[in-house]
Order: structure tokens, then C-alpha cells, then sequence
């Protein structure tokens, strides 16, 4: 299976501190990778690094090839590469459908794409002319993915979708999630581990800014001494 | 009533009494006093663009106020007053307006924005100086400003009141287009955070220079407004405190909302003639910017979206709550 993101052996420092120290994952096409860590691990600074929100030290990001390193984030975007930041996402003071219409270049596909992600989150039909502002928690997280969605990009970066969610709005996470990989590759982080072995078929673990681990999710979750040594979960949180 | 009705219905009605006021009134006074809110209504509602709607502060937004107003001038003035003078020079005017739009965003732009703030206010005092030098002289006459012929068809009261009003809701509908356009859409993500809208593949630069643009275009068009109503332009249009009035017009009128530089320019202009009509029977009136001083204090304290936000902010919480 061809590899659409490939980063090698990536460094990077932030005010005299070095985050990552050597992180190299492979993202292959129409499946979703997990990048998985304890918090402070270095998974969001590799998110944001791919993105040119931060520069490298060393290493390499490619994207089909080509390196991405030295271009703007607007300019990674529009290489086809979407990111929903852990927070902040959104445009508070526009309405829903203001949040959605902003993604695109309107293409013939866009209308329809777009009543596929209303159908998806039927919330955000009802909220359409809200303030994205005065959303839960969830409806920002379904709005995010239904821009994503909606913009339609070759490769996903998602980082922490549920967090601070209940569990009823995780499962509908999950689902959606589900449909997002039908169509699309996903790059997620997440510490929901449960969420992650559901929608994930590849991971990499990220210790300490450095990539210790990566292989398939099936091996993962066979494997509750990796899971206890990388992820710190015991056999009670798994269950959780 | 539908929502397209109780949102312009108003506003209809306003512009049905303002093109009636020639009819109630008679022309003189208070004619030539709504022509200058005119010009002045969209010079705000240009900077509101700017500041209200895509974030970006400016110290010298009267340069294009100014270039409309002199360009326009010198063409009518070096013509005799023709209508081929009046359209030349608008559309030199309007054709510097965009050069030096983009000339200023080329240079400032990509710069933090206080930056920004700084060299259009450094902008704006060049032309301020250049357009009173010696050096000049023959086209501006330098300080002594001149006076602007006008077109016979713009030689009476009313035609000049109803061309001045045509042009500004003509400004007033294309803005409101463009800030509802998927353009429009992304100035106002820029304004609330410049590094998500990089994250959906737009280029803020080149946003903010649209804007600019745009904004500059819409100023230019006030200061030719503000020339035919004046007949006259001096140094004055280039003054640093043209911007500052238009600042505060913009936010006692409410940012982000167009609509509020319309009343945010009826309030300053009228307030100043009065004022300044009050100050030669009581001169404490000729200190008058102390009391707008306060007037700014007082709205960006209590009602920091301006007057006509504060109402819009209050009409869409009280539909809420009915619905």
C-alpha cells in the first residue's frame, strides 16, 4: 500500500526545547493511522508540523513525494491536506453555514457534498444558523469534521476529536469517523484508546518526541503489554 | 413578515424619507449637510470594511479619501468643470486608489498589525505634505486649496443631493454583496483568527490585500462625493484627523455592521456643524472634539459594538428568545 505522508526522522525545537526528536511515520492511502502517546508525547507539534505551523529542526515531511517543509500552511492545505486542530477550530462568530461555505473553492461536487455532511450531523441542520460559538462541545466537534468533510481534502489530520466529549457524543464520533474513512485518510490522534482501535487500522506511538512503535491496530491491541509499556493503560481503563 | 422584509424594510423607509427631504425641506442647509454625511457614510462604511470585517487597523485611510477628492478636483478644475473631467478624473482617481492600495499592502501587509497601522499613518502625512507643497503648486495651489467647478447637469442643489445619494446606496448594496460573498466570508475568519483560515488553504495576504483594495476603491468614491458637494478641496482631506473622524464614526456607528458608519456619520458630521454653528455664540462649544472624546469613551465602555450593533445584537436575542 502506497504511503500518501511519509515523515522521517523529524526534529523539532520550541523556545531552546526540543519536542520532537526523531519521529518518523508513514501514512498510508484510505486508511486511518493512529498516533498514539502519553500527553506531552509530541503527537500535536508532529500534527502541526506537517501543517508548517512549525518548522522543522531536521527531517523530512513529504507529501507524494514532494517536500512540504519551507511552505506556508495555506499552501500545505492546499496540497489537499485538511486539519482539525484539537480546539480553537472554528469561527465563533459566524453562523454554522458560514463555517462550512468558508472551506471552498465551490466545485460541482460541493452541493452534495455538503448535504452528505448535513446528513451525517443532522444537528448542525437544525443549528444551521446559529453561532458556532453557541455550540456543545459535540456540535463543534461535528462541525469541524463536517467542514472537513465538506472540503473534501485527500488526507485528514484530526487531532483529539473527543476529547472533553460525553460517551453517547464519542459513539456518534465514532461513527462518523467511520464515514470519514470511506472516504478519505486519516491521520488521528487520540487518547480515547478504545475509540482508537475501533476506527484505526495502522498506528505509531510517540514517546518522549521520539517514535517508538508503529505497526498494524490489530497487532496493538493483541498486544496488552505494548499497550500497558507505551500508552500506560492498565487492563481496567481499556475496559472503561 | 418574511426575514428579507423586516431586515430591509426599515432601511427602505429611511432612504424613502432622506430622498424626500429635498421635496419637505426645500434645498440649501440641510441638503448640502446630508451630502457631506454622504460622502462621509461611505468613507465609514469603506474603513468598516477594513476594521470591522477583516480586522485591520488604519491611521491613514483619509489618503484615499483624499486622492478622490484632489484627483477629481484638478481634472474638473483643469477642465472647466466638464462631465468628460468629472469621469477622466474619477477614473484616474479610482485607477491611483488601486495602485497605491496595493503599493501600501505590498509593503505592510504581511507585517504585524500595528505595523500596518504605523505606515498607513506614515502614508497618509506624505500626501498630507505633498499635497500642500510648493513644488505642487500649479496642480493642488498647495495650502490655499482651490475651488471645483462642476459639470452644468451638477450646478443645482438637488441633482448634486440625488447623484451623491444614488452613489452611496449603489456603494451601499455592492458592500453589502461583497461581505456576504464567500470573499467577505473568509475577511471575517481572518478577523477572528488568521491562522485557522491558513488551515483551510486560503491565503491571508492575499485577503487582506482584496480588502484593502476594495476599502480604498469605496474611499476614493467618498472623497469624490465629498468634492462635489464641497466644491472645493484643500490639504484638509488629507488630514490625520479625516481618519480619525472616520474612526470614530465607524465605531460610535458599530463595527462589522456597514450599516453603522451610515448613523456613526449623520451623529459626528451634524454634531460638528451645530458645534461648531454654537461656537460663535458660546465658545466653549468650539471644543467640541473634548465632548467626542468622551462620546468615544463612553460608547467603546458601554456599548462596544456601537449603536447599530448594540440594536442588531439585541434584535437577534430577543428573536432567539421568541423562538
Amino acid at each position: 500500500m502506497s504511503s500518501l505522508l511519509e515523515v522521517a526522522d523529524l526534529h523539532v525545537n520550541i523556545g531552546g526545547y526540543q519536542i520532537l526528536q526523531g519521529v518518523s511515520l508513514a501514512v498510508p492511502e484510505h486508511a486511518v493511522t493512529v498516533l498514539l502517546g502519553r500527553n506531552g508525547a509530541g503527537k500535536t507539534t508532529t500534527m502541526r508540523s506537517i501543517m508548517g505551523y512549525v518548522r522543522s529542526a531536521a527531517g523530512e515531511i513529504r507529501w507524494r513525494g514532494e517536500r512540504l517543509q519551507g511552505l506556508r500552511p495555506y499552501q500545505v492545505a492546499r496540497r489537499g491536506i485538511g486539519y482539525m486542530p484539537e480546539e480553537g477550530h472554528l469561527f465563533a462568530n459566524l453562523t454554522v453555514q458560514d463555517n462550512l461555505a468558508m472551506v471552498a473553492r465551490k466545485s460541482a461536487s460541493y452541493e452534495s457534498r455538503l448535504e452528505r455532511a448535513l446528513t451525517l450531523f443532522p444537528d448542525l441542520r437544525i443549528a444551521w444558523s446559529r453561532r458556532a460559538g453557541t455550540l456543545s462541545g459535540g456540535q463543534k466537534q461535528m462541525l469541524g469534521l463536517a467542514r472537513l468533510l465538506v472540503a473534501a481534502p485527500a488526507l485528514m489530520l484530526i487531532d483529539e476529536p473527543s476529547k472533553g466529549l460525553s460517551p453517547g457524543m464519542v459513539e456518534v464520533l465514532a461513527g462518523a469517523l467511520s464515514v470519514l474513512r470511506e472516504a478519505t485518510t486519516i491521520l488521528l490522534v487520540e487518547q480515547n484508546f478504545r475509540l482508537a482501535s475501533r476506527v484505526g487500522d495502522h498506528f505509531s506511538v510517540i514517546d518522549e518526541g521520539r517514535t517508538c512503535l508503529s505497526g498494524s491496530m490489530e497487532q496493538l491491541v493483541a498486544r496488552v503489554d505494548w499497550q500497558q509499556q507505551y500508552l500506560g493503560l492498565t487492563a481496567t481503563r481499556e475496559e472503561v | 413578515m418574511t426575514r428579507h422584509t423586516r431586515q430591509f424594510g426599515p432601511l427602505l423607509l429611511i432612504l424613502v424619507v432622506v430622498a424626500l427631504v429635498p421635496v419637505l425641506f426645500g434645498v440649501g442647509g440641510i441638503t448640502n449637510l446630508l451630502e457631506q454625511v454622504f460622502a462621509f457614510a461611505l468613507f465609514a462604511m469603506s474603513y468598516d470594511l477594513l476594521i470591522g470585517y477583516t480586522g485591520v487597523v488604519s491611521f491613514g485611510h483619509a489618503v484615499f479619501f483624499g486622492t478622490g477628492a484632489y484627483v477629481v478636483g484638478i481634472f474638473l478644475a483643469h477642465s472647466g468643470g466638464s462631465s468628460g473631467g468629472l469621469l477622466v478624473g474619477t477614473c484616474v482617481a479610482l485607477g491611483m486608489s488601486i495602485l497605491l492600495s496595493l503599493l501600501i499592502a505590498s509593503i505592510s501587509l504581511r507585517i504585524r498589525t500595528v505595523y500596518f497601522a504605523m505606515i498607513t499613518l506614515a502614508v497618509g502625512q506624505t500626501f498630507y505634505v505633498l499635497s500642500g507643497s510648493q513644488m505642487l503648486q500649479p496642480l493642488t495651489n498647495a495650502d490655499d486649496g482651490m475651488t471645483v467647478p462642476l459639470p452644468v447637469w451638477l450646478t443645482h442643489d438637488r441633482p448634486v443631493y440625488y447623484f451623491s445619494l444614488a452613489v452611496l446606496v449603489l456603494c451601499l448594496v455592492l458592500l453589502r454583496l461583497f461581505v456576504r460573498s464567500p470573499v467577505g466570508l473568509v475577511l471575517q475568519g481572518i478577523r477572528e483568527n488568521e491562522g485557522r483560515v491558513l488551515t483551510l488553504g486560503h491565503s491571508v495576504y492575499r485577503f487582506k490585500s482584496i480588502a484593502f483594495v476594495i476599502s480604498g476603491l469605496m474611499a476614493t468614491v467618498a472623497g469624490i462625493l465629498y468634492v462635489i458637494a464641497q466644491t472645493f478641496v484643500s490639504t484638509g482631506v488629507y488630514d490625520v484627523s479625516i481618519s480619525l473622524d472616520v474612526l470614530l464614526m465607524t465605531i460610535i456607528g458599530g463595527i462589522g455592521t456597514l450599516y453603522g458608519g451610515l448613523l456613526g456619520a449623520l451623529i459626528i458630521i451634524v454634531a460638528q456643524t451645530e458645534f461648531t454653528n454654537l461656537a460663535g455664540t458660546y465658545p466653549i462649544f468650539g471644543r467640541y472634539t473634548i465632548l467626542f472624546g468622551v462620546l468615544y469613551i463612553v460608547i467603546v465602555r458601554f456599548m462596544p459594538r456601537g449603536i447599530v450593533g448594540t440594536i442588531l445584537e439585541s434584535i437577534k436575542r430577543r428573536s432567539g428568545q421568541e423562538g
